[in-house]
């Protein structure tokens, strides 16, 4: 399961949702997205891990925007009417990748999750990797097999 | 009509109003005046895709909002909070926009990744170009057609 993966089926987890949009450049990044509304559901051990890293990295520093007087609130002379959503203004760009990527990457509760996840066999890979294909290439019009099929998923 | 030619369909299963501003959720005429595409027969379903929850929610009090784009990932989850459970209960649709977090989520990127000059992530990277609220928009306030990708094949499996 790429990191892609891993984001695309936890939204998909959220009974509410229908539908995820990712976009993508190549070809093989819009069969990884496919496939992974084939994966099985994340292991609830995962998905504690995951809330764990929203609620201590992201919630609690406010999505990583800092807290500022908005436009919004110095237009109005002070007043709010909503949660306003402009006071909160984004860090710098090196400050929120940085931020994002420690949260990505630094975080060793979600790296040992990941490492509890059931492996998938071969042969299950390779099925569902070619079903993502037939769909992609219907999706552009293509005759079924106009990508050549995966090797090495 | 012209998107005959375009999408090769005699009707479009989905329609969303792409990020009105805020002040078109509060005017009826301009979610009524769709609904009328829907009784033609040329709209299966009407959405709109919102820049914020409380959009999220307001729309759905339009009866003809059959479903809602809103932006949802690991990193986004304030939706779930209120408007999810709300948009399950009305058997509202629900679309994640950005489930990626504009790539962030796909363990590609670094510190150190640059965006060429006519990406948003490099141009709007501070959302002073549009909507100040995150630090990769990708969905600037003006209405448009709404177009298909390969992401609408990554849905829930039935």
């Amino acid at each position: 399961m790429s990191m892609a993966q891993l984001a695309l089926r936890w939204i998909l987890m959220n009974p509410a949702i229908t539908c995820t949009i990712p976009g993508g450049k190549r070809a093989e990044q819009v069969i990884d997205n496919v496939a992974a509304a084939d994966l099985p559901e994340l292991p609830a051990a995962l998905m504690a891990a995951l809330e764990q890293v929203y609620a201590s990295g992201v919630k609690a520093s406010r999505g990583l925007y800092r807290n500022r007087p908005s436009q919004t609130r110095r237009e109005t002379g002070g007043h709010c009417q909503n949660r306003c959503t402009s006071d909160l203004t984004p860090p710098s760009p090196q400050e929120s990748a940085q931020t994002y990527v420690a949260l990505l990457f630094g975080e060793a509760q979600l790296q040992q999750a990941l490492g509890n996840l059931p492996p998938f066999d071969e042969a299950e890979i390779a099925r569902r990797s070619q079903r993502a294909f037939e769909l992609t290439c219907r999706l552009y019009g293509r005759p079924a097999g106009c990508l050549p099929s995966i090797k090495n998923h | 009509m012209a998107w005959r030619a375009t999408y090769d369909t005699e009707a479009i299963d989905l329609l969303q109003l792409h990020c009105p501003p805020t002040e078109a959720f509060y005017l009826p005429e301009v979610f009524d005046g769709r609904e009328a595409l829907v009784q033609a027969g040329k709209l299966r379903h009407d959405g709109v895709s919102v820049e914020k929850v409380e959009e999220a929610i307001k729309a759905m009090d339009f009866p003809g909002v059959q479903s809602v784009q809103i932006i949802y990932n690991l990193f986004r989850q304030r939706a779930a909070e209120v408007f999810l459970p709300l948009a399950q209960a009305r058997q509202v649709g629900v679309l994640a926009r950005l489930p990626l977090s504009s790539g962030m989520l796909t363990g590609k990127l670094s510190a150190a990744s640059t965006f060429a000059a006519d990406d948003h992530r490099h141009f709007n990277r501070e959302g002073a170009g549009f909507d100040k609220a995150r630090p990769f928009p990708a969905c600037p306030p003006r209405l448009a057609w709404p177009r298909w990708n390969a992401s609408a094949l990554c849905c829930r499996p039935a």
